[in-house]
Parts: structure tokens; C-alpha cells; sequence
């Protein structure tokens, strides 16, 4: 297989707070290939939004290694690093924050180009702002407009536009769709497929909602406390979960489907535990109702248990 | 036939300010026995929370009017009530959980104190001090926190135990209708699950009715007797939740709903989303309110209000259907 | 930008009291600026020992002064002086403000603390008697007392400032800037200034008067304007004097600063409820 546009090795990011570190993202190993989307699934607090900035070193990494296109992000210098960012680029949750309330549509767009002189001269830029709001579906007539005149929905398709507006190769979507009405999320989600597809762009989707991440991802993450779980083909993750918290996630989505109603689910116990200084071994150990005495004292190495389908559960193989 | 516990008739609401008019609420009706569950489905602004905050007249005083309609609890009218009934009837036999625990708990109260000044307030039945303490541990318990936890302050407590406590708070008092406004929402898959199956149990042990406002179809699958899919201040569609699951027939706009959300069972390249926004409700389109985003859309949806078709407990209100319509009942 | 503008008027035309203020500041602004053309500027220099101590009257109308000066053209000369002085104050502090607050808000850490620590420093001595020692170190005079109460009133913007900015800072287009490669200044200022001009402008207002009367003050000790030159603290002082026999030379320039600094506490006021967004109706 040819080399994977973005990789990382060992990927850890600990802040520093009262009473110790604050292990965010704790040795994470990940590879995407190019066109491809890495979906990366977790509930509040496991770190999948410092994965996402950590990558786009947003956020420096504690330690670790990012490749993108073979060559590691973290050895660059600042300078470097300001032109390697057009080609990295993130969309945000919250359409209302991610949006400069002072800027209109067409500024908000075309500051990406301005930042990094794509193009000499105004028309130049506007041609390509035009351009831009076209393939996201925004009229034409928005581009004056300001966002506070504007839904979540379409404020959502500016930050696209934004992201694309340097012609970036990969984009971290950090919940893209979390914040908007279904109705709304299915347009947004049409149209980051449609640009993949149209664009080769590859994606790292962070999201907590299982049914959007297996209908975006081709590759699915789970992550809890900073480390990955479990990871393997959309398909396969859904088919086969192995690791126990992959299978408690997966029995507590709500299914808008009466067959389900009366099934008892089997409720994952407890809540997630503390991500600072946290405790050697496996980091679900004290929710898990089949861990052994083996998984509070190290933590399971990734194995293989299909192809392509890796797993961090200990106690599968004792 | 017994008198409905609640029963919501013909109300209108809408919101008032110098500039402009939002017609919030637009004629809606629905009744609610002992122990069901309604589930009102819907998108942001479609009215889903000021509905429910009518029930208990919490609305903004200033701006809203309810010109028309009534809301019949046990047969008294609640509109007419004065406030100081009013005000006992709140948490007393009618109570309210908002989306985010965050901010709906004291955050220099210990959460026993915030139960028991629940109870405190409606005590009726001249309770003492000890038996009140008794009902707090009781309560706390009933939502699956430990009696040890009652001195706790609320910030001791993560996400899904605040929402708990909550919840505690709000049936301290045994009420007879909990309105629920997206109480999982703020919070993770995995808890939110351990706090539906809780408030499942709680309704069946205490057969309290429920109106559980959410935009979750999966939720209401899982936990409603009844649905009401609410856009733009009315319901388009009314049933039970077998109909809104198994029947043929659905309004445009639920269909798009469901065509809307990722199928984990079922693989689909596309989805196919509703097409357009919200309208605007101080400008609401004529005729069907749905009639600009619909796919089946007729010259007569632009011009007429549509009429309810009806079929046993399924109401729709669409043209598609009208050729078969049923006087309502 | 514009419609901003129109949208902060309309609701700002709601609150009767800011709408009396913008109108008598316009009114006091409008005199000083055409001072020269309702009584030319001599009147309020030239001594004139026949007419002294005149009450108010038709020929003068607020009166004259000790030197016999006509005491409505030192009013609206002194109005100059003071509107000016109170401006180019504000202007001054809340740009040194406005860097050292967006400064230590955006980068944070130490230069944060350091900027920060020193300001408190400053903040701990009264605005007055920081005034006064720097005054009396430089020597009096207009210049040094522009310097000396601009100092005073940096830590203040600093302070409104970098919390503004430490709230801006949180926004994800902060974020999306950075992610393609915007350099640090172009951030401060094309995302975070422009969206804290609301509180700034706000701060100016209030400001502006009292700088009005920190000037006055100072000049009332004899530290600040040099007389014979109209200024309202000035003349303050010297009507100490009369004070029994004639009343209306304090009263007359009194008013001018009671009636500027009321005037732009009101403008004030109305300007915060306007930008307030929670108050959007």
C-alpha cells in the first residue's frame, strides 16, 4: 500500500493542572489514506477534539510524531509551518462561535487568501469567494451579508467555505454537524461527501454520534480516555464490536426502530474516570464487567483480531 | 369515558414585540392519560419548548399571548388559574426538566437541601422535618444516587448525576405530569442511556404522565406511547408511536425526517435531506406551512390550509391525503 | 458596520436620559468648537480693572470675573480646553491600554503576568495623587498634565481590555485564523479588536468625563492649566476668593462641569444598554 497522507506515531498531549497532568490524548497511533475518512468516535472528555488540534498542531503535542505526506509536522519551524497550513485544515462545531460576527460572508471567506496571498489582485479573490460559496450552496447574494443574518446551517457551509478556500489536501471536522437540526445535518453531511468525492479531500470526522460517523467514515476510532480502543472498517466495527466499551456504546444508541423497544440493553455501569494522572492499566478496566485482575496492571497492546480490525482489549486473548 | 388527565386544546401562542409578531404556537390539540408518555418530535424553533412552558405559564409575561386555546389539567382550565395556584400546582402536580443540568441546579446548595426545599414549599400534608429528610434519601435513591451523596454540593457531581439530581428535584413531590424539554440531550450516549432506562422505571413505579420534548427520533422510538411531530407551530403528524413507526402513510415532513438521520441498519450512499430552512415565524408561509420544503407539494398546499386525515389514532395533516379524510372526532 | 450603527441609534433612542445627554454634549461640543465666533477669545485674556466683579447681565452674561474678564467667554473658551484635554487623554490611554490589555489578554502566560503586575501597581495609588506626583515631578503645565492623567487611566483600559479579549480569545474563528497561518497581529486586530470596539467605545465615553474632571481637579490645585489661559478648574480657583461677594464665578464654570460630565455619564450608560446584546429585544 502506498504511504498513508497522514500519520501519527505514539501522538500524546497531557496539560498541565492542579495536582498533576491532565493525559488528553495518551499515545495515539493512526494512519489515513489519502481520500479516505478516519472517523474518530468518543464521549465527552476522551480526547478527540485535542487529537484533532493536536494533529493540525493547534495545540503542540507533548510528544510524538505527525507525518503528513511522509514528513514530520512537528519538526518544522514556525515559518514552515505557516505554509504547510494550507493544506491542513479544520471545520468546528458551534456555527456560531467559529465565524467572525464582524466580518461579512464574503470577507470571512476570502481572509484565508488574503492571509496567505494565493492571488494578487481583489477580482481575482472575489472570482474565487464566488466560486467558493457556489460549491457549498450559499446564493450569491449572501456574499454582503453578515452571519448574525444567518441560520446555523448556512453559517456552517461559510466555515466550509473558509476551510477550502486554500485548497487544503486534509480537513479535521471537529463535530460538524453536532449542533445543527437533522434536517440541516443531512445537507451538511451531503455536501462534505460530495467534496471528498469531488476534490480528493481526506477527513478526520470527530464526532460523538455513531450513526454519523458510520455513514461518513471508511475507518472507525474509538477512543476513551485518551487512548484508542478499538479500530477497524466502518462495516466491520459495526458488524463485529470487540472491545467491551465499543459494544456498550454501540447497545446504548437510541434506534428509531420500534424492534428494538422492548430489548433490554446491556448498560455500560458507571462513569468515565478522571483523565488526570490516571491509573496503569486498561482505562475502562473499572467499568468493564469482564475485566480481570490482569487489565488494572497493564494496559492491552493493539491486536489484530481481523484484517484491518485492531483491538486494545487485554483479556480477549488471556 | 374517563376524564383525560391533560388535555390541550386549539392553543395559540405567540410572541410579541414592538417590531414584529412570532406566531410560536399555531393550533395545536392533544390529550394525555395517567402514566402515557407524549413525545413531541421537532426542530429548533419549530415551538416544541414554548408549548411545554405554557403548560406550566412559564412564559416570558411581557411578550407572549395566547389569544386562543385552552390547556385542561384534570378538567380546570390552567389559563384561568390564577398565579397563586398557579404557583402550587408547579412541582406540586405538574413539574419541568430543562435540557441543561448545568444550569438549572443552585450551585451553593447541597443538592439534599434543593430536594427537600422542593418538598418543603408543597408540603400539604404537614409532613415534619424528619419525614421530609426520610422522602430526600428516598428520592435520591429513586434516582440512583447513594443517600451518602445528599450533602454534596452540585458541582461535586458529573453531567448525567446532575441531571439526575434534577430529575430528583422533580418528582420530589410525586407529580402527576413531568414535562422533560430534551433532558439527555446535553448529555453522552452511554449516560443518556442509563438515564432514559431510569426515567422509564420511575414512570412505570410512579405512573406519572410524560411529555418528552426531543428531536431524537431514536428516543421516541424507545420511550413514547404517543408522538406528535411538530413543525412550525403545528402537528403535522399525531399518532401513536406504532403508527408513526409502521404506517404507510406519513406527512412529507416526517418522512424527511427519517431520511434525514443515518440508517446503522440499513446502508445508504445518500441521505436525503428536507430541502431549504425553517420558515420564518413571524412571516409564515400560507396554505401548508411545509409547502415551500415539500417534494410532493401541489397548487393546493400554497393556498389551503391543509385538513386532518385520520385513521384510527393517526392524524395527518396533509392535501396528500385529504381525498380520504375522516371528520375528526 | 453601518447597520450596526443605525441598530445602536434606534435603541439607543429609546433611553430618554442618553438622548438629553447626547444633546446637551452636542450642545457644549458645538460651543466650544465655534467659541471664537459667540465671543472672540480676547475677552476672556484682556484684564480690564473698570469692569470687575460685575454680576450677570445683558452686556455680561455670566458676569465678570476678579480681572474684570467676561466669564461666558472664559466658560466657553475653557470648554475647548477641558473637551480637548479630556479626548486627547482617552485617545492616548485607551491605544496604550488598548496594545498592553490585547497583548497580555492574547498571549497570556508571563508577559500577562508581568503587564498585568505592574499595572496593578499603578492601579494601587489614586488616580489623583499618581496625577499630582507626576505632575509635581515634571513641572505643571498643559503638556505634563496631559501625560500625567493618561498614565493614570492606562490601567484601566488594560484592564476592560484584556478581559474583552480573553472572552474573544475563546471563539473558534480565533482558531480557524490561526489554523491557516494568520500571522499574530492581523489576529489581534482584524479578529479580536474589531469585535471589542463595543466595550471600548463604551470605556471612551465614560472616560472622556473623567478625564474632564481629573484635568479640572488638578487645575483647581494650580498644577495643571497655567492661568491666565480659561480652564474650568482654574477658574475654580480663582473664585475661591469671591466666593462670598460674587457666587457666580464659581457657579457658572461649576455648572459647565457638572453638566459635561453628567452629560457623557448618561451618553455612557445608553451606549452599554445599546451593545448590550442581552437587552436585544
Amino acid at each position: 500500500m502506498s504511504q498513508p497522507l497522514l500519520k501519527t506515531v505514539g501522538l500524546k498531549k497531557y496539560f498541565k493542572v492542579p495536582g498533576g497532568f491532565l493525559h488528553a490524548v495518551d499515545g495515539v497511533d493512526l494512519e489515513i489514506p489519502r481520500g479516505k475518512t478516519l472517523g474518530v468516535v468518543g464521549e465527552s472528555g476522551c480526547g478527540k477534539s485535542t487529537l484533532g488540534r493536536s494533529v493540525l498542531r493547534l495545540l503542540e503535542p507533548t510528544e510524538g510524531q505527525v507525518f503528513f505526506h511522509g514528513e514530520d509536522l512537528l519538526a518544522y519551524d514556525k515559518k514552515q509551518m505557516r505554509q504547510m497550513r494550507q493544506k491542513l485544515q479544520i471545520i468546528f462545531q458551534d456555527p456560531y462561535s467559529s465565524i467572525n460576527p464582524r466580518l461579512s460572508v464574503a470577507e470571512i471567506i476570502a481572509e484565508p487568501m488574503i492571509v496567505n496571498k494565493t492571488f494578487g489582485s481583489r477580482r481575482e479573490i472575489f472570482a474565487r469567494v464566488e466560486q467558493l460559496m457556489d460549491t457549498v450552496g450559499l446564493a450569491k447574494r449572501l456574499a454582503t451579508a453578515y452571519p448574525h443574518e444567518l441560520d446555523g446551517g448556512r453559517r456552517q457551509r461559510i466555515g466550509v467555505a473558509r476551510a477550502l478556500a486554500v485548497n487544503p489536501e486534509f480537513i479535521v471536522c471537529d463535530e460538524p454537524v453536532s449542533a445543527l437540526d437533522v434536517s440541516i445535518q443531512a445537507q451538511i453531511l451531503n455536501l462534505l461527501m460530495d467534496l471528498q468525492r469531488d476534490m480528493g479531500l481526506t477527513y478526520m470526522f470527530i464526532t460523538h454520534d455513531l450513526s454519523v460517523v458510520k455513514h461518513i467514515s471508511d475507518e472507525i476510532m474509538v477512543m476513551y480516555l485518551g487512548r484508542c480502543v478499538e479500530r477497524a472498517p466502518s462495516r466491520e466495527l459495526f458488524k463485529n464490536p470487540t472491545h467491551p466499551y465499543t459494544k456498550g456504546l454501540l447497545s446504548a444508541i437510541p434506534v428509531p426502530d420500534l424492534k428494538m423497544r422492548d430489548k433490554t440493553i446491556e448498560l455500560l455501569k458507571g462513569e468515565v474516570a478522571s483523565p488526570i494522572n490516571p491509573k496503569p492499566g486498561c482505562r475502562f478496566a473499572p467499568r468493564c464487567e469482564q475485566a480481570i485482575p490482569q487489565c488494572f496492571e497493564q494496559s492491552g497492546e493493539m491486536i489484530e483480531v481481523a484484517p484491518g480490525h485492531f483491538c486494545s482489549c487485554g483479556c480477549k486473548r488471556a | 369515558m374517563s376524564e383525560k388527565l391533560l388535555q390541550v386544546k386549539n392553543l395559540e401562542i405567540q410572541y410579541k414585540t414592538d417590531l414584529e409578531t412570532v406566531y410560536a404556537v399555531n393550533g395545536i390539540s392533544f390529550a394525555l392519560d395517567k402514566g402515557e408518555t407524549l413525545g413531541i418530535v421537532g426542530e429548533t424553533g419549530a415551538g416544541k419548548t414554548t408549548a411545554a412552558l405554557s403548560i406550566l405559564r412559564l412564559l416570558p409575561e411581557k411578550t407572549a399571548r395566547i389569544p386562543k386555546g385552552e390547556i385542561l389539567f384534570r378538567g380546570e382550565n390552567l389559563l384561568l388559574k390564577p398565579e397563586a395556584e398557579m404557583r402550587s400546582t408547579r412541582g406540586e402536580q405538574i413539574s419541568m426538566i430543562f435540557q441543561d443540568p448545568m444550569t438549572s441546579l443552585n450551585p451553593i446548595l447541597t443538592v439534599g437541601d434543593q430536594i427537600f426545599e422542593a418538598l418543603a414549599f408543597h408540603n400539604d400534608t404537614g409532613m415534619t422535618r424528619e419525614q421530609m429528610e426520610a422522602r430526600v434519601d428516598e428520592t435520591l435513591e429513586l434516582v440512583g444516587i447513594p443517600r451518602s451523596r445528599k450533602r454534596d454540593y452540585p458541582h461535586q457531581f458529573s453531567g448525567g448525576m446532575k441531571q439526575r439530581v434534577v430529575i430528583a428535584i422533580a418528582l420530589a413531590c410525586e407529580p402527576e405530569l413531568l414535562i422533560a424539554d430534551e433532558p439527555t440531550t446535553a448529555l453522552d450516549v452511554t449516560i443518556q442511556a442509563q438515564v432514559l432506562a431510569m426515567m422509564n422505571d420511575l414512570k412505570h413505579k410512579l405512573n406519572t404522565a410524560m411529555i418528552l420534548i426531543t428531536h431524537d427520533l431514536g428516543i421516541v422510538a424507545q420511550t413514547c406511547d404517543h408522538v406528535a411531530v411538530m413543525y412550525a407551530g403545528e402537528f403535522v403528524e399525531y399518532g401513536s408511536v406504532f403508527d408513526l413507526f409502521t404506517a404507510d402513510k406519513h406527512h412529507p415532513y416526517t418522512d424527511g425526517l427519517f431520511g434525514s438521520i443515518p440508517n446503522l441498519e440499513v446502508e445508504t450512499d445518500r441521505l436525503q435531506p428536507i430541502d431549504g430552512l425553517m420558515p420564518d415565524p413571524t412571516d409564515l408561509p400560507s396554505g401548508c406551512k411545509f409547502s415551500p420544503r415539500c417534494p410532493k407539494c401541489m397548487d393546493i398546499c400554497t393556498k389551503q390550509k391543509p385538513t386532518t386525515y385520520q385513521n384510527g389514532t393517526h392524524r395527518i395533516a396533509c392535501h396528500l391525503y385529504s381525498g380520504k379524510e375522516v371528520e375528526e372526532a | 458596520m453601518k447597520q450596526n450603527f443605525k441598530e445602536i441609534f434606534r435603541r439607543m433612542k429609546k433611553n430618554k436620559a442618553a438622548m438629553i445627554g447626547l444633546v446637551i454634549i452636542t450642545l457644549i461640543i458645538l460651543t466650544a468648537v465655534f467659541a471664537d465666533f459667540i465671543s472672540p477669545y480676547e475677552y476672556g485674556i484682556k484684564q480690564n480693572s473698570k469692569e470687575r466683579l460685575l454680576p450677570p447681565s445683558s452686556t455680561h452674561l455670566f458676569g465678570t470675573d476678579g480681572n474684570g474678564r467676561d466669564v461666558f467667554t472664559r466658560v466657553i473658551h475653557g470648554a475647548r480646553t477641558s473637551l480637548t484635554l479630556g479626548l486627547v487623554t482617552t485617545l492616548i490611554s485607551a491605544v496604550g491600554g488598548g496594545v498592553l490589555g490585547a497583548c497580555a489578554g492574547y498571549y497570556g502566560g508571563r508577559l500577562d503576568d508581568f503587564i498585568m503586575r505592574v499595572l496593578d501597581t499603578i492601579m494601587c495609588i489614586p488616580n489623583m495623587l499618581l496625577a499630582l506626583s507626576i505632575v509635581a515631578a515634571l513641572g505643571s503645565g498643559i503638556g505634563n498634565l496631559l501625560i500625567a492623567i493618561t498614565i493614570s487611566n492606562i490601567p484601566v483600559f488594560a484592564r476592560i481590555i484584556r478581559a474583552v479579549v480573553l472572552s474573544i480569545v475563546e471563539n473558534d474563528y480565533i482558531e480557524a485564523a490561526k489554523a491557516c497561518g494568520t500571522r499574530d497581529w492581523r489576529i489581534i486586530h482584524r479578529h479580536i479588536l474589531k469585535n471589542a470596539m463595543g466595550p471600548i467605545v463604551i470605556q471612551a465615553t465614560m472616560s472622556i468625563s473623567k478625564m474632564i474632571l481629573l484635568a479640572a481637579s488638578l487645575s483647581f490645585l494650580g498644577l495643571g492649566v497655567q492661568p491666565p489661559a480659561p480652564e474650568w478648574g482654574t477658574m475654580l480657583s480663582e473664585a475661591r476668593e469671591f466666593m462670598r461677594r460674587a457666587p457666580y464665578l464659581m457657579i457658572f464654570p461649576g455648572a459647565a462641569i457638572v453638566l459635561s460630565v453628567l452629560s457623557l455619564n448618561l451618553v455612557g450608560d445608553g451606549l452599554r444598554d445599546a451593545l448590550d446584546p442581552r437587552l436585544k429585544s
